[in-house]
């Protein structure tokens, strides 16, 4: 079904918009959850969750891309339970190997969190990723927004780890000094 | 600030950015395959139609340099390259409006080249990135006959990318394509001269105007929308609002923003506009109209203008089904 349909459905309060939704969606925000939460259970709940956001937000809204839509509810819930599993210590593995990297490039840096606001640097990442070369841009993405393994983006591409390593490791060098030009460092 | 903030920042990336890294192996096979296609597709043209001159002639092959003349002013070299193109035989009349140098642009192309492998090709240092290549966003009309080219007529804004001869100064347009055009959208020939012209406005002005341009008016998109810019003004009355806040205050201090400073480089910009566009969702025509104020500083050493960190008021929305 036509992602505008399925958007009908939701605006219709049709319970048909949840069953088209995961029918066309849910290996899509599974796949997002389970690479944060390495859970099978807690990623099922997660996109059980966001079909229940989805539903909720349409209306009033109207998502011009639904697939990401989703995916980001997906991923803000998947984080958020990610957060509150680390609490008590059960996590995804990968989603703490990405934070250790993101953090090695900030650990030397004395912190202005605080000074900054969530939006502005949201913002200030939209403008570094747009600034990238596409392939990085996409490495990137999927390994800090859907948090995809090495091994996994190595196989995707058929590059080596090194290679895919040493494209990451670029990467984070240029965010640093982006972010330190701007002042978020 | 924690590695966490970063992935939740993130959050804000473009939709698009985010659905073609997902699927960017699948295009990447596709890639292949057209690029296969478009290989054989090109021999076939050649052993049909007599080969190279045939397709250079009728511009299908994208050899088409600008006929430029190098210079010491960048924006001077992107004027004469755009009038240069009325020396080709499938442009019908030319009209160049304004250029000005883009800074954001600038950083972006100065990020995307350093430690890349094209600068290595190239015996691009980072360090010569920073000094000698910029780019120049420049907005002009032309028309050209539709039987011999595919390039679009109309106003077209439009990236050139220039790199400098360190040993003469003088500054030429290294990439021959240009990665995106703009065109704004009026109601019908006649009522053009009711909106704002790129030549008539002050440079903070033009510097709105190619930013809205920028956001909206992307020419060769299947799902833009279509820009009007019907209002575009500096306003010396919200200005003098906006000092008596700022002067003295912690969000300029923070920044370094001197009284002085402000007073000699501060300027706000109204802007009114129109998106027309289709909602995929009802597949209805839709129109948003939108107003803002624009918070622009010129730096004194370049004497550029740009955008501020300071919030535009935004004065309307209206969504409406046409």
């Amino acid at each position: 079904m036509e992602d505008s349909k399925i958007i009908d459905l939701y605006w219709q309060r049709s319970e048909q918009a949840i069953s088209e939704t995961s029918d066309k969606y849910g290996m899509y925000c599974h796949t997002i959850a389970y690479n944060i939460l390495m859970n099978r259970e807690d990623s099922e709940d997660t996109v059980n969750d966001t079909y229940l956001a989805a539903w909720n937000s349409m209306p009033p809204y109207r998502p011009s891309i639904l697939k990401t839509f989703l995916g980001k509810i997906t991923r803000n819930l998947a984080l958020k339970r990610y957060r509150d599993n680390a609490r008590i210590k059960r996590g995804g593995q990968t989603v703490t190997e990405a934070i250790e990297e993101l953090e090695s490039l900030l650990m030397s840096e004395q912190s202005t969190e605080g000074e900054v606001m969530a939006k502005e640097l949201e913002k200030a990442m939209n403008r570094f990723v747009s600034g990238l070369p596409d392939l990085e841009r996409d490495i990137f993405l999927r390994r800090y927004w859907y948090l995809e393994s090495i091994e996994m983006i190595c196989r995707h591409y058929e590059f080596t780890e090194s290679k895919v390593k040493s494209i990451l490791y670029r990467t984070r060098g240029k965010l640093r000094s982006y972010l330190q030009k701007g002042e978020y460092l | 600030m924690k590695g966490i903030t970063i992935l939740e920042a993130l959050q804000g990336v473009d939709d698009l950015y985010v659905l073609k890294a997902w699927e960017s192996q699948k295009s990447n096979d596709k890639k292949k395959i057209r690029m296969t296609v478009l290989l054989i597709a090109a021999i076939v043209a050649v052993l049909l139609f007599g080969g190279f001159y045939y397709l250079t002639q009728n511009k299908i092959l994208p050899f088409d340099a600008w006929n430029q003349e190098p210079g010491s002013d960048p924006t001077d070299v992107v004027k004469s390259a755009i009038e240069g193109q009325m020396q080709k035989e499938y442009t019908q009349g030319v009209g160049f409006l304004k250029a000005i140098v883009d800074k954001e642009e600038t950083e972006r192309l100065r990020m995307r080249y350093k430690d890349s492998e094209t600068a290595q090709r190239n015996g691009w240092t980072n360090e010569y990135l920073d000094e000698y290549v910029i780019a120049v966003f420049a907005v002009y009309d032309i028309e050209y006959d539709q039987t011999q080219t595919a390039q679009i007529s109309g106003r077209l804004c439009q990236y050139f990318y220039l790199e400098q001869n360190p040993k003469t100064g003088e500054w030429s347009i290294w990439n021959n394509t240009s990665p995106e055009s703009f065109k704004p959208v009026y109601e019908s020939e006649s009522d053009e001269s009711m909106y704002p012209q790129p030549e008539d406005l002050t440079d903070p002005e033009y510097e709105v105007y190619c930013n809205l341009m920028k956001t909206y008016g992307k020419a060769d998109s299947d799902d833009a929308g279509k820009l009007t810019i019907d209002e575009l003004r500096e306003n010396p009355e919200v200005r003098e609002k906006a000092l008596s806040l700022l002067k003295g205050s912690s969000y300029a201090a923070i920044r370094q923003w001197s009284d002085e400073y402000l007073e000699d480089n501060l300027v706000v910009v109204y802007a009114r506009w129109s998106v027309r566009y289709i909602d995929p969702a009802t597949v209805k025509e839709n129109m948003s109209v939108d107003e803002m104020y624009y918070y622009l500083l010129r730096d004194p050493q370049d004497g550029q203008w740009a955008n501020t960190d300071i919030q535009g008021s935004w004065i309307a929305r209206e969504v409406e089904g046409r």
